[in-house]
Order: C-alpha cells, then structure tokens, then sequence
C-alpha cells in the first residue's frame, strides 16, 4: 500500500516520520525494557501457571515429512533464511552511508548509486520474509515440543520481534518508494532520518533472533532442569549474545558488499556504452571496498565470538576447533583466503584505471608473495589423516618441518599478514590517483612504511617466540597483541593519508577502464563469502553437539550426532548453491524494472 | 640528510609504539613482560 502514498507535501512527511518513531519509541521500550513490561506480565502469569522445566525428549515429540531428515530440511530452510536475511539488513546499513555522502559532497552519482543497491535488496526482502515464515511453520510442524518450550522461554519476546518486522517492512517500504519524494533540501534529511530508523529497527531486530541463537548455545535465566528463573533480559544478555551481535553485524555488512558487487560486476560486463560500464565499474569498486572494509575487523570479532565459546564451556571450545569440527576451519582458511586473494587481485586490476597507480605497481609482487605465502601456512592442518604405513614413513602424524605451521601461532602470523598485506594494496589504490603536495610528504611516507615493516616484525616475534618458546598462557595473550598491531597499521594508515592527502592534486581515472578478468573477482567474493557464512554458521550450531539447548534439552531425535563432514558440506553446497540462484532472480527481477518494451507501431502507421 | 633523518626519526616511532603496546597489551592481561621482552612471571 505504501507505492501508493503520495509523500508531497512536508507535513506528510513529517507526519509520517512522527508515526513511525512513535512505533519504534513503543518497540525499543518493549525490547528493552522488558525487564519491567514483560517481567510484570510474567509475574502474574506465574500466579496461575506453574513454571514449567525443559521437556525430555522423546521419538514422539519429532515429525518428518516423509523420509526428508527433519533436520536437513529445516538446515537448508534456516541456512537460506539467513543468507537473505543477512543481505537485506545489511544493504541499508551502507545506502545510507553513501547516500548521506552524496548529501555532504553534494554528487548525485552517490545518490544514485544508493538508490540501485535498495533496488537490488527489494526482492530479497520479500523472499526474506517467506523463507523466514517456512522456516517457522517447519520448526512448529518438525520439532513441536522444542518449540514449544522455547515460546515457554521466550514468552512475549517473540511478538516483539513480530512487531519489529512489521515496523521494518513499513519504514523499508516508506524509504525505498520515498526517495524520489524526498531528494532534495531538507526533506533529504527526512528521508535519510528515515534510512537510520529503519537500520534501528533492522538491528534490533538482528539482536532479538541472535538471542534465541545463544540461548540454545549457552543459556541463561534457566536452572539446570531448565525452568526459567531470571526476567526475558535474563534469558536474553547470555554469555555469547554481544560476540554474536558483533560478529553477525559485521559479517553481514561484508556479505552484503559482496553480493551487491557482484551484481555490478554482472551489469558491468553486460553494458553496451562506456557510460554504463563506468557507472557500474565504481559501484562494483564501491561495493567491494565495503566488503573489504567491513571483513578486515570480522577474523577479531569472531576470535572474541570463540574466546567466549571457549570460556563458557572449554568443551565446547575443543570439540569446535580441536575435534571433528576442527578440519572445517581448514576449510575455512581456504575460503578466507580466496576472499582476500580475490579481493587483492580486483584491486591490482583496478589500479589500471588510473596512470597513477604506476608509482607503486612494483609493490604488488611482494603482497602476492605475502598472501600465498601465508594462505599456505594457514590451510596446513596439525595432524593429517594418514594409513599407518604413511605415518611410520613420517615418523609420526606429524611432519617434521610443515608440522610446526599446523598450530595456532603460525595461522594467527598468516592472518594477521593477509590482513596487512590487504590493507596495504587498499592504501596503494587509494594513493593512485593523488598526487601529494603536503610539505612533510617525505617523512609521511616514511612513518608509514616504518609502521608497516615494523608491524609485521612484531606480528612475526609475537608469534614465534611466545608461541613455540613460552607457556600458553603468553601464547594466547600474544594473539591480543598481534591483533593490535594490525589494527595500528590500519588506523595510522587511514589517519596518515586523510593528513597527507589535504590538498592533495587529484590525478585523472577512468572508470570502466578494468579488465575483465578483474570483475570475475567481484563474483568469486559472494560465492566465497556464502560458502562461509554456511561453513561458520554449521559449527556454531553444532559445538552443541547432542543438546538441542545445551546441558538443559537433550535431542533424542534420530539425527542427534554431528554428520561427517562430506555430508555436512554437501549440506552447505545445497544451501549455497540454492542461495546463488535465488540470487541471480534477484539480479534478473532488478533489471527488468528498467526494461521497457517498444511502443507497438500501429499498422496504419506502417 | 633530510631523508635519512626521515627514516631514522620513522622507525625510532614505529619501534617505540609497538614495543610500548605490547608491555601494554599483555600487562592489561595480567601478563607483564621484562624489558627484553621475555615473560615476567
């Protein structure tokens, strides 16, 4: 119905915006101040219901549909409702970044260019919502009496987070189909106060679903047998809950990058005019610059996210990364690293498009060296599965010279150098087109290349010798370190050139002036990016192993062990696979808005 | 002489930062370090 709303008039629009941070005012107090509201409404149920402990499981509280595993249907059904769930919360968060750019550089391509990634994130919104209600019905149907303890849990919580999707579907709207209403002057700042209630909303909403994760994961507000004993915040602020957040925020900003770069890349490589090829060659450079950007931080936010894990239950912390589990996070170094070679690899075939870019072109070789290097250390597992004669020919599981690379220290030295190594071709891109003019140029310069040297020097020191020469204990505080340290060469490279490049002689660049080879990579980032998101999504959910909410509900269904890891990753290719294609509708329903077909020639006219 | 200088004052900086941030960053864990850097405890 909103299409319809005519926003005209600023008192409509005021009127409208009025509305709508009146629901969320009501909403955010729902959420959090539910200690109060629900736990007084909890307080009087109590006094006719007797609390209630967790259900024992048994083969009649399971269905299934037919002879489909009830948990591979409902793993593919979750897993693509998060995929789609991830991209649309995620698109906003930068639309309206770039779009308040455009208002301060006053540059409509900005504008524009917002406008398009809304575009593109419309349709997921809507497949969002019906994979998430699939989801719900086969949670409902497939696992009754799970589901019904965790309403018993969660209460009141839930028509919170119905309520928050309903005001998301109504601001998303309002912000999407307002935009041409609201473009200019001060009713911009309308429409742009509106993009930042509507990531308000989408956030919050993000929050509320990860707390049904976390308490499945680690639970609070329950005693052993299950029966809720604290408030809905209680329940909620468990002990993985703020890593989670974290971690989900980020990922799904990087994920969302992703996706969108790909579909400029696609519209790249299919434009008919140079115009069309340029204008989708900057939003594809645009969109993985957010990628890049928002990946950099994710490998920290998820060593907190497994820190906690660890801390909780320091069996749990095993079986995710010294068991079964253990081999997938090989897997995951290789797609990681496909995600920063393939990102390193667009931005050298980037820098062609400006004469610039020449002055450092000689550093390119060394990054690559960096990266493969270190991509190669990280993906060397600790034990290798070998017959006993292998292993009597080694002389152990072990190999005697790559055996040492198999171990936290030398992975957490290859990362960090992957991450460094990126920044470093992100700084020279940016570098290209500037021609610097400030005075203390020189010492700029060499106060940079000095914390990059001395950075890797102390990354490499930091790793080596607390992690082969020292207890654990140094081991693992070291990794703190050499996280710093690369968040300083990030932070000094960002504030040194925004310093360096005050007046700064931009040089020309051609956009569209990329090879096609460099796009490919824009498509190899989401496909990397899905696969991993399914990977890390499966053992986060699996470190449960046999609890459906761990210690308090046993799963005694037939599916209540971890699958070997051919099925779970075939698993998540499905998943995959199926959210690539869903993806390329989407890519397909956006384009068809600009279609438009021939006016018929009428035949008397011929 | 300028650029010598440069690199010199460069490093003397990059030098001080890290190895300052790291008695820091390891003390704030209850793992203080001895001037050469070895463990203290």
């Amino acid at each position: 119905m909103f299409t319809y709303i005519k926003l005209r008039s600023p008192l409509m629009s005021v009127f409208l915006l009025l509305v709508v941070f009146s629901s969320l005012t009501l909403t955010t107090e729902l959420a959090w101040s539910a200690d109060t509201i629900i736990e007084t409404a909890e307080q009087a149920a109590d006094a006719t219901i007797e609390k209630k402990a967790a259900p024992r499981m048994g083969p009649s509280d399971y269905r299934q549909i037919g002879s489909v595993s009830s948990r591979a249907f409902v793993w593919v059904v979750a897993q693509l409702h998060l995929f789609l769930a991830a991209f649309v919360l995620a698109v906003p968060l930068f639309v309206t970044v770039i779009e308040w750019i455009g208002v301060k550089t006053g540059d409509q391509r900005y504008d524009d260019m917002a406008h398009e990634f809304m575009k593109v994130s419309m349709t997921a919104y809507s497949l969002t919502a019906l994979f998430g209600g699939t989801l719900a019905f086969s949670l409902f149907l497939l696992y009754p009496t799970f589901m019904a303890y965790m309403m018993e849990v969660f209460g009141n919580q839930v028509m919170v987070y119905a309520l928050l999707f309903f005001l998301e579907s109504g601001v998303l709207y309002i912000y999407y189909y307002s935009w041409y209403a609201l473009r200019y002057g001060n009713k911009k700042y309308v429409h742009l106060s509106l993009g930042v209630l509507l990531n308000g909303v989408g956030t919050t909403l993000l929050f509320v679903a990860n707390a049904w994760a976390t308490f499945m994961m680690a639970p609070s507000g329950v005693d052993e047998a299950g029966v809720v004993t604290g408030g809905i915040w209680d329940i909620m602020r468990g002990p993985l809950w703020n890593p989670l957040n974290l971690h989900r925020f980020v990922a799904n900003i990087a994920f969302g990058g992703a996706v969108v770069g790909a579909y400029a890349g696609y519209k790249m490589l299919s434009a008919r005019t140079m115009a069309q090829r340029a204008h989708y060659d900057w939003m594809g450079y645009t969109s993985n610059f957010i990628a890049v950007l928002a990946f950099l931080p994710l490998p920290f936010a998820g060593y907190w996210l497994m820190a906690e894990i660890y801390a909780y239950s320091q069996q749990m912390g095993i079986t995710a990364m010294g068991g079964i589990l253990a081999w997938l996070f090989i897997v995951q170094a290789v797609l990681i690293g496909t995600i920063l070679l393939a990102a390193n690899y667009y931005l050298w075939n980037g820098m062609s498009r400006c004469e610039g870019s020449k002055r450092y072109t000689w550093l390119i070789k060394y990054i690559a060296v960096t990266l493969v290097g270190s991509f190669l250390i990280w993906v060397t597992p600790h034990t290798l599965i070998l017959s006993a004669k292998e292993i009597a020919d080694l002389g152990g599981s072990h190999h005697p010279l790559l055996g040492p690379f198999g171990i936290m220290p030398a992975k957490n030295i290859a990362v960090n150098l992957m991450l460094i190594g990126t920044f470093l071709s992100f700084q020279l891109y940016r570098r290209s087109d500037k021609e610097i003019t400030v005075a203390w140029a020189g010492f700029g310069n060499a106060l940079m290349a000095a914390i990059y040297l001395v950075a890797i020097a102390n990354v490499i020191f930091l790793g080596v010798y607390y992690g082969y020469y020292t207890n654990t204990v140094y081991k693992v505080g070291s990794s703190v370190a050499q996280v710093m340290s690369t968040l300083i060469v990030i932070i000094a490279g960002v504030t040194i050139d925004t310093m360096m490049f005050k007046g700064a002689k931009n040089l020309p660049v051609t956009w569209g002036k990329i090879s096609n080879r460099g796009v490919y990579a824009l498509f190899a980032l989401p496909i990397a990016f899905t696969w991993l998101m399914a990977l890390m999504g499966y053992v986060r959910s699996s470190v449960r192993t046999h609890w459906h909410v761990y210690t308090v509900i046993k799963d005694n269904s037939t599916d209540n062990f971890i699958p070997n890891i051919g099925y779970a990753a075939n698993m998540m290719t499905v998943a995959t696979v199926a959210f690539l294609i869903l993806i390329l509708f989407i890519f397909w329903v956006a384009s068809l808005s600009e279609t438009r077909q021939a006016v018929p020639v009428q035949k008397s006219e011929q | 002489m300028k650029t010598l200088k440069n690199w010199l004052l460069s490093f003397v900086i990059a030098f001080a930062l890290f190895y300052l941030m790291d008695h820091a960053i390891m003390s704030m864990q209850g793992l203080p370090l001895n001037i050469d850097m070895t463990p203290a405890q």
